[in-house]
C-alpha cells in the first residue's frame, strides 16, 4: 500500500535521502525510527506530496503520488508533527472545512462527534471554542478526529504522540491497531520507541538519510546479536535502537 | 473551493464575534475606524483645496485636472502592482496553512489562486481608501451625481484585479526562477526592479512638464501634452476614460472604455492561470517552499570532529546586536519592506535632481519639503522595521525570559541597532536632498538635527507601542503593522514628525529672513528659538523616555 522504490531527495547540495526503499503492505504498521534529521519526516513529506524526489518513485494505495497526486491524497489521512489547524475556526467548523474538501458523505458528522467524545473534546466542541484557544494536544486530537471520521486507508503520522494524555495516548495506540486489522496501510515515525514495541509489525531505522534496517524487533535484535555488539536477541528496543543507530554513524 | 471559501468566512465571523466580547477589542476596532474616518476626511478636505485651485485655472483647469486624474490612478496601478509583488511573496510562499492545503487533495491551481485573492486584497484596500475621497472630490467639482462614485467603485475592482495580478504573476516568476534559499541575497535584485518600476511609472508621467510649460516649444506643445493619455498601454489610461465620458455622458465611449478595462483585468487572470498552470507549476511550487527545509550539516557530513575553539566571552550587549543584525540580514520579509521603502526614497531622490529649479528662494523651500518627506520615510521606516520587533521577539521569549538576562539588556540593543539603522537612512536623505537641489549647505545642519532628533526618539516610541501592543499570532509582518499598535503608533510617529517640522521651521525661517531679506535676529527672536528649543528637547526626552519605559514594563510582564 505504501512503495518507495530508490528515492533519492537533496536539499542545496545536502543529501536528505539516499536510495530509500520501502513497502508497507496492507494490514501492517511500519515504525520508522531514527535519530534527529535521519530523515522521517521527509520521508513523509514525500509521501502525501509536499516535497518531489530528485529521483524515484512512490506509491501509495497503488496510486503514482508524482502523476496522480489528487487522488493519491484522497487515500492519505495525514498526522503532522506540527498540526497546524486555522485559528478563527471552531473545531466543528474545521471538520466541516475537512468534509467538504475531501468530498464525505453526510455519516461524516456522526463518526466525528463519535471520535470527539472518544477524545474527551465533545464539550470542548460544543461550547464552539475557537481553535486558537486549544492546546498542542487538543489540536492533535482536533487533526486524529479528521483523519478517522474519512476513513483513508493510508495513514501517515509523525510524532502522533506529542501532546496527548496518557488515555488518549491508549486510544490511539488502539485505533492505530484497529486500523491495521481492518486492512489499512500505516506509517508512523516515532521516538516513542514504545509504541513501535507495542504495535508496530515492522521496524524500520534510517540514519543519515540510508535505511539501515527493515525487520521486525526479533530480527533487529538477531542482527545485532549476530556482531557481537552485546544485544541479547529479545532484549529493549531502546538498546537495539542506540546500537543500530551508533554502529551505522 | 466553496469548503475554503466558507471557511475564509466562517474565519472572518468568528474573528468579528470574539472582537464584540472583550470591551478592548469593541475600543481597538472602533478607534481603527474613526481613525479610518479621519483619515478619509483629512484627505478630503486636502483634495477639494488642491483640486479646486487647480481646476480654477484659467484656459487650463480641465486639462490639468485630467492630468491629475491619469497621473492619480496610474500611480495606484504601480501601487497596487508592488504592493501585491511584495504580499505575495507572504501569501503564496510563506503562509502557516501552505503545507496544510498542499496536503489536500486539492489542485494547485485553485490554491494558487485563492492565495493570489488574498494578496490583491491586501495590495488595493488601502489604495481604494485613498481614491475614495479623491473620487468623491472630483464627483462634486464636476457636478456629478451619485451614479459617477458607484461606477468609478465598480470599474476600481477589475482596474486593481489587473494591476494585483501584473504584481503576482512578476513575485512568481521571480521565486520560480530563484530558489527561496537564495531570495534574500537576490533582495537587491527585487529591490532594484522596484526602483526601475517606481521610477518608470512616475517618469511616465513627465511630471516636471506640469511645473515648466515654458520648457516647452510652445503652449500648443504644452497643451498637446496635457491632452496625451499618459501611458495607453496601461488600464490606468481607460478607466480614466471612461469615468472622463461618463462626465461627458458619452455613454458609448464610456462602455467601450469599461470593456477596455475588463480585458486588462481579464488578461491578468488568464496571466495568473498561466503562471500557476505553467510556470508556478506544483513540483516548482513545492521545490520553492522546501527551500526552508534545509536540514543542515551534521558532524558526520563535516567529515569528522568539529575542532572544539572558544572564542573570547562576548557581552549581552554585543550579543543581542550580533543577534539583531543576523535577524535583520537573514529575515526576506523585513528586508523586502526595508528596500521597498527606500527604493521609494531612491526614486525620489533622482526624481528632484531633475526639476527645474531656478532661483535660491525655490530651492530652500524645495529643500524644506524634502526635509518633511525625509522624516515621513524615516517614520514608515520605523513603522515597518522598529515597531514589529517586540512581536516577532515574542515568538522566542521564553528563550530570553528564561535566561539570567534584563530585559534592558535585550529592548536595549534593539534600540541601538534602530537608532544607528535610522539615522544612517536619514542623515543621507536629508543631506543628499539639498546637495542635489543646490540649497544653501548653511541648513543642512538644521535638517540633520531634525532627522537625528526624529531617528533617535521614534525607534523608542516604536519599541515602546509595539510591546505595549503586541501581536502574538500573524503570518506576515505587514499584519503587524496594520493591527490596532500600528494604527497607534502611525499616529504618534506622525505628531512627532509634524511638531518636529513645525519647531525646524522657525530657525530655517529665521535663516532666510537673514540670508535673503538681511534682518537680524533680535533678543525676542533669540528667546523664541530657546523657548522653542527647550520645550521641543523635553518633547523628545519624555517621548524617548516613555517609550523605553513603557517597552520595558510590558516586556517584564510578558506571559510566555
Amino acid at each position: 500500500m505504501i512503495e518507495i522504490q530508490n528515492v533519492f531527495k537533496s536539499y542545496g547540495g545536502i543529501q536528505a535521502l539516499e536510495d530509500l526503499n520501502l513497502h508497507v503492505a496492507p494490514g501492517e504498521i511500519f515504525a520508522l525510527l531514527g535519530p534527529n534529521g535521519a530523515g522521517k519526516t521527509t520521508t513523509i513529506k514525500l509521501l502525501c506530496g509536499l516535497l518531489f524526489p530528485d529521483q524515484g518513485t512512490i506509491r501509495v494505495a497503488g496510486i503514482d503520488v508524482l502523476r496522480d497526486s489528487i487522488e493519491a491524497k484522497k487515500k492519505i489521512g495525514l498526522i503532522p508533527d506540527e498540526p497546524y489547524v486555522y485559528p478563527k475556526l471552531t473545531a466543528w467548523e474545521f471538520l466541516e472545512l475537512i468534509a467538504g474538501i475531501y468530498k464525505l458523505d453526510n455519516g461524516w458528522a456522526g463518526k466525528a462527534e463519535h471520535y470527539l467524545e472518544l477524545f474527551e473534546l465533545g464539550s470542548v466542541v460544543r461550547a464552539k471554542r475557537l481553535l486558537e484557544s486549544f492546546s498542542h494536544g487538543m489540536k492533535q486530537k482536533v487533526v486524529f478526529t479528521s483523519v478517522l471520521m474519512r476513513e483513508s486507508s493510508v495513514w501517515l503520522l509523525d510524532e502522533p504522540l506529542v501532546g496527548l494524555d496518557p488515555k488518549s495516548i491508549r486510544a490511539v495506540r488502539q485505533l492505530i491497531v484497529d486500523h491495521a486489522r481492518q486492512g489499512g496501510a500505516v506509517l508512523v515515525s516515532t521516538h516513542v520507541l514504545s509504541l513501535a514495541e507495542e504495535v508496530a509489525h515492522k521496524i524500520g531505522i534510517i540514519t543519515d538519510g540510508r535505511l539501515r534496517f527493515v525487520g521486525t524487533k526479533k530480527e533487529l535484535g538477531d542482527s545485532l546479536h549476530g556482531q557481537n555488539t552485546g544485544i541479547s536477541h529479545n532484549g529493549d528496543l531502546e538498546e537495539m535502537f542506540l546500537k543500530a543507530t551508533l554502529k551505522s554513524t | 473551493m466553496n469548503s475554503l471559501l466558507l471557511a475564509r468566512w466562517r474565519m472572518f465571523r468568528n474573528w468579528a464575534r470574539s472582537a464584540m466580547e472583550s470591551r478592548w477589542e469593541i475600543i481597538k476596532v472602533v478607534s481603527v475606524v474613526l481613525f479610518g474616518f479621519l483619515l478619509v476626511g483629512c484627505l478630503h478636505w486636502w483634495f477639494y483645496r488642491a483640486l479646486s485651485y487647480i481646476s480654477g485655472v484659467t484656459a487650463i483647469g480641465n486639462l490639468l485636472m485630467k492630468k491629475l486624474f491619469e497621473i492619480a490612478f496610474l500611480s495606484s496601478f504601480f501601487l497596487i502592482a508592488l504592493s501585491a509583488m511584495v504580499t505575495s511573496l507572504s501569501t503564496h510562499f510563506g503562509a502557516k496553512d501552505l503545507s496544510l492545503l498542499i496536503s489536500w487533495p486539492i489542485k494547485s491551481l485553485v490554491i494558487y489562486l485563492g492565495k493570489a485573492k488574498e494578496a490583491a486584497l491586501h495590495a488595493s484596500w488601502m489604495v481604494a481608501l485613498v481614491l475614495v475621497p479623491f473620487l468623491a472630490v472630483l464627483m462634486k467639482l464636476k457636478g456629478q451625481d451619485a451614479g459617477f462614485m458607484l461606477a468609478a467603485l465598480l470599474l476600481f475592482v477589475p482596474f486593481a484585479i489587473c494591476a494585483a495580478s501584473a504584481g503576482i504573476a512578476m513575485a512568481s516568476l521571480f521565486v520560480s526562477l530563484f530558489p527561496r534559499q537564495k531570495l534574500k541575497e537576490l533582495l537587491g535584485v527585487l529591490g532594484v526592479l522596484i526602483f526601475v518600476m517606481l521610477y518608470a511609472g512616475i517618469r511616465l508621467t513627465l511630471p516636471q512638464k506640469l511645473m515648466r510649460p515654458d520648457e516647452l516649444e510652445d503652449v500648443l506643445e504644452y497643451l498637446a501634452y496635457l491632452e496625451s493619455p499618459a501611458a495607453s498601454f496601461l488600464p490606468s489610461r481607460w478607466y480614466v476614460e471612461a469615468m472622463n465620458a461618463y462626465i461627458a455622458h458619452d455613454w458609448e465611449r464610456m462602455f467601450q472604455a469599461m470593456g477596455i478595462v475588463g480585458l486588462f483585468a481579464a488578461g491578468g487572470l488568464a496571466l495568473l492561470i498561466f503562471m500557476g498552470t505553467k510556470i508556478l507549476t506544483r513540483r516548482r511550487w513545492a521545490r520553492v517552499l522546501e527551500g526552508g527545509c534545509d536540514p543542515g550539516e551534521t558532524i558526520a557530513e563535516t567529515g569528522g570532529e568539529k575542532e572544539s575553539c572558544s572564542p573570547a566571552p562576548l557581552s549581552l550587549r554585543r550579543i543581542f546586536i550580533l543577534k539583531e543584525i543576523k535577524f535583520f540580514l537573514r529575515d526576506s520579509q523585513r528586508f523586502s519592506n526595508v528596500s521597498f521603502i527606500l527604493a521609494v526614497g531612491a526614486i525620489y531622490l533622482v526624481s528632484i535632481y531633475r526639476l527645474p529649479m531656478d532661483t535660491p528662494h525655490l530651492k530652500n523651500f524645495m529643500s524644506f519639503i524634502n526635509l518633511a518627506l525625509g522624516l515621513f520615510i524615516i517614520a514608515a521606516l520605523s513603522l515597518r522595521f522598529c515597531f514589529p520587533q517586540p512581536s516577532l521577539e515574542l515568538q522566542y521569549a521564553w528563550i530570553v525570559k528564561t535566561s539570567p538576562v534584563r530585559a534592558e539588556e535585550l529592548l536595549g540593543a534593539k534600540l541601538l541597532f534602530s537608532v544607528i539603522f535610522l539615522n544612517v537612512i536619514g542623515g543621507i536623505l536629508v543631506c543628499v536632498s539639498p546637495l542635489l537641489l543646490g540649497t544653501d549647505p548653511a541648513l543642512i545642519p538644521i535638517y540633520l538635527a531634525a532627522s537625528i532628533f526624529c531617528s533617535s526618539v521614534l525607534p523608542a516610541m516604536a519599541l515602546g507601542i509595539g510591546s505595549a501592543f503586541p501581536k502574538t499570532r500573524f503570518e506576515n509582518i505587514i499584519q503587524i503593522e496594520t493591527s490596532f499598535g500600528g494604527f497607534l503608533y502611525a499616529v504618534c510617529a506622525l505628531i512627532f514628525v509634524v511638531i518636529t517640522l513645525s519647531v525646524f521651521a522657525w530657525p530655517i525661517q529665521y535663516f532666510f529672513k537673514i540670508r535673503y531679506f538681511h534682518r537680524s535676529m533680535d533678543g525676542a527672536d533669540w528667546a523664541w528659538i530657546s523657548v522653542l528649543g527647550a520645550g521641543y528637547l523635553t518633547i523628545s526626552l519624555a517621548a524617548a523616555s516613555f517609550g523605553w519605559w513603557l517597552a520595558k514594563r510590558s516586556w517584564k510582564a510578558f506571559a510566555v
